[in-house]
């Protein structure tokens, strides 16, 4: 039996959904890293490194990516109505990504929110 | 065979089971990332490590005894073929032969970390917390590990299904996994004797 392929714009969907949102936390753990050993590094003290603005910038830009991932997620589950979670794939195996991604997503979106008001909040030049 | 096996064998796609592993695993990997990354963080901007008085790690035990349990993966994927063959008994065998070295590698494990207590304590230096921070999360997950095994095994006595067969396949990529942290958190060890 041949398997039904997705369309690419389904396809999308559910990699962006699944995916997104962890993609959206790790750049902005990256980059919002590698901001502050710049910024406090010795060799970055007279770059003029404006951390806040970066660190509110990637915050920004990683939450409007997770809300996008939801969204996703959330258009696959409605589309998926009638297949089981633990179905057979194409279906079963989008419904049952969309899911985990609903949830998961929002563990991200708390991650990044927590991290976010943590960088702007804390000075990022002193070790504890 | 039985019909659960034939399903399988022509089966194309992963279950969603094992799908729904790959997911976990990615999220432990992410943890033990970060933990690896502390450790070589400390590692590389402390001139002395270990710290003066605390004893170098024994390496030749823990490096026996990880190879020991990535050996396992031979046993773990014999067990999956043989689900999928619909050959119960080899299955049950191979699992058993893997539950046994699981289990002896974590009493061992076990035993060398109350010993390295005694020697020093996580809470008097940077390389004390995370050489036990690395141990021991690496140790709770040879523990979960294992009781997904056992688990897995009393399952098989009571025959094969195409649930069991997927949970054969999920598990044995969690052990997969925990096997290859077994030799990332022996070479982080070996990394203090350099």
């Amino acid at each position: 039996m041949r398997r039904r392929r997705l369309s690419p714009s389904a396809e999308f969907l559910q990699w962006f959904g699944l995916g997104g949102a962890a993609l959206a936390w790790a750049a902005q753990l990256v980059i919002g890293f590698g901001a502050t050993v710049a910024r406090c590094g010795a060799g970055g003290a007279r770059l003029g490194i404006d951390l806040d603005t970066w660190e509110l910038t990637t915050f920004a830009v990683a939450l409007a990516f997770v809300v996008a991932a939801e969204a996703a997620a959330a258009v696959t589950v409605a589309r998926t109505w009638g297949a089981a979670y633990d179905g057979p794939p194409p279906d079963g195996r989008r419904r049952f990504f969309a899911l985990g991604a609903l949830v998961g997503n929002l563990l991200f979106a708390v991650v990044i929110l927590l991290s976010g008001i943590a960088v702007v909040t804390f000075d990022p030049c002193r070790q504890a | 065979m039985s019909s659960h096996a034939a399903a399988a064998r022509t089966r194309t796609a992963r279950s969603n089971g094992w799908w729904g592993m790959l997911l976990f695993v990615a999220t432990e990997a992410t943890l033990f990332g970060a933990i690896f990354g502390t450790y070589y963080y400390l590692r590389f901007t402390n001139a002395q490590w270990p710290p003066r008085g605390v004893p170098p790690p024994d390496v030749t035990l823990p490096l026996v005894l990880a190879f020991l349990l990535a050996a396992t993966a031979v046993p773990m994927a014999i067990a999956v073929r043989a689900t999928r063959d619909g050959a119960l008994s080899r299955a049950r065998l191979a699992l058993a032969v893997a539950v046994a070295v699981q289990a002896g590698f974590f009493a061992m494990q076990i035993s060398l970390f109350y010993d390295d207590l005694d020697r020093f304590s996580p809470r008097n230096s940077a390389y004390g917390s995370i050489y036990f921070t690395v141990l021991g999360a690496h140790l709770v997950h040879v523990a979960a590990g294992l009781l997904l095994v056992a688990w897995l095994l009393g399952k098989l006595t009571r025959g094969l299904t195409g649930y069991r067969i997927a949970a054969t396949e999920a598990i044995a990529f969690y052990w997969y996994f925990v096997d290859l942290l077994a030799l990332l958190v022996v070479a982080a060890q070996l990394s203090a004797r350099v």
